[in-house]
């Protein structure tokens, strides 16, 4: 099984950078859109089917706890899981994310491995790069 | 005193995590500088600290961390190019540094303003009793970081 990701950052180089990242560390990613704030990747998913969303905070016009917000108010997104990847690492910031939803927390200046350890960790991934869910499914089949 | 001596400290680690990881400069601090800057950022942040951070540095340098970060030729370097990733090296080292300064508590950091410049004159501030400047040699001219923190410092 591969994955859709959208990446949300006001910065293209920063989306650019966890782009290349996800890409050379073998997580199955299918397709990958971005935005530049959470106005932005609302309208990305009235149009593309999403599996994970990873998403600054500190964005002009809708930040990443607004989005976070709006995703949960919306039946259609409120399971999406939410990555947050952000210089802002308080405790405070962290337990807010949290209770916003947030399944993952990445504090820039992030290593490589930490994004591929989150996203595996909250897509259920597993150290063999296979989906949990695939292989439960291919280990209890009937044929 | 001694409180300025410790913050000197958790800003030069988030400077050095910064450049280090998310750009590949290896960064020396120096004493002086004869270098001209052509480019610059700035950030304010507030919350249990308060004050503004600027990062000054020569085109070369900011070319090669843009290089660095995004892995482009130089053909693709492009002045928004460059832009986006020094505004971007200064959001991270003013995050890092302001979690160094308290782990627990929220800080708002304002989204970085950039600028070209030409000549030295246009400072955020010149260092008085409450600013700290740092200055780094790298492999590719001496950069400037600047932090006022009236009260603080």
């Amino acid at each position: 099984m591969s994955f859709n990701v959208l990446i949300v950052d006001d910065s293209g180089a920063m989306r650019a950078v966890i782009r290349k990242i996800i890409t050379i560390s073998g997580f199955k990613m299918d397709q990958c859109f971005e935005a530049a704030n959470g106005c932005e990747a609302l309208g990305q998913l009235k149009q593309n089917w999403v599996d994970v969303i990873i998403s600054d905070i500190n964005m002009p016009e809708m930040n990443g706890l607004e989005l976070m917000k709006a995703l949960r108010q919306d039946p259609l997104y409120q399971n999406i899981p939410v990555i947050i990847v952000s210089t802002e690492g308080s405790s405070e910031r962290m337990e807010e994310a949290r209770q916003g939803g947030a399944r993952g927390f990445i504090k820039k200046p992030f290593l490589p491995a930490d994004i591929r350890s989150v996203l595996h960790d909250v897509m259920g991934v597993g150290a063999d790069g296979e989906y949990q869910e695939d292989q439960r499914n291919a280990d209890g089949g009937d044929f | 005193m001694a409180n300025i001596k410790k913050i000197k400290e958790m800003l030069m680690g988030a400077i050095f995590e910064v450049f280090e990881r998310a750009f590949f400069v290896f960064a020396e601090p120096v004493r002086e500088s004869g270098e001209d800057y052509q480019i610059r950022a700035t950030i304010r942040f507030s919350g249990p600290m308060e004050g503004a951070m600027q990062i000054s540095m020569p085109e070369g340098l900011a070319k090669i961390m843009a290089k660095n970060m995004l892995d482009l030729d130089d053909t693709q370097i492009t002045n928004p190019v460059i832009a986006d990733c020094i505004k971007e090296c200064l959001n991270m080292v003013c995050g890092s540094f302001v979690r160094k300064v308290d782990p627990d508590h929220v800080f708002h950091l304002t989204i970085p303003d950039f600028e070209l410049i030409s000549e030295r004159s246009g400072d955020m501030a010149a260092q008085s009793d409450s600013s700290l400047r740092l200055l780094f040699d790298t492999e590719a001219g001496t950069f400037e970081v600047m932090m006022t923190a009236p009260g603080c410092l």
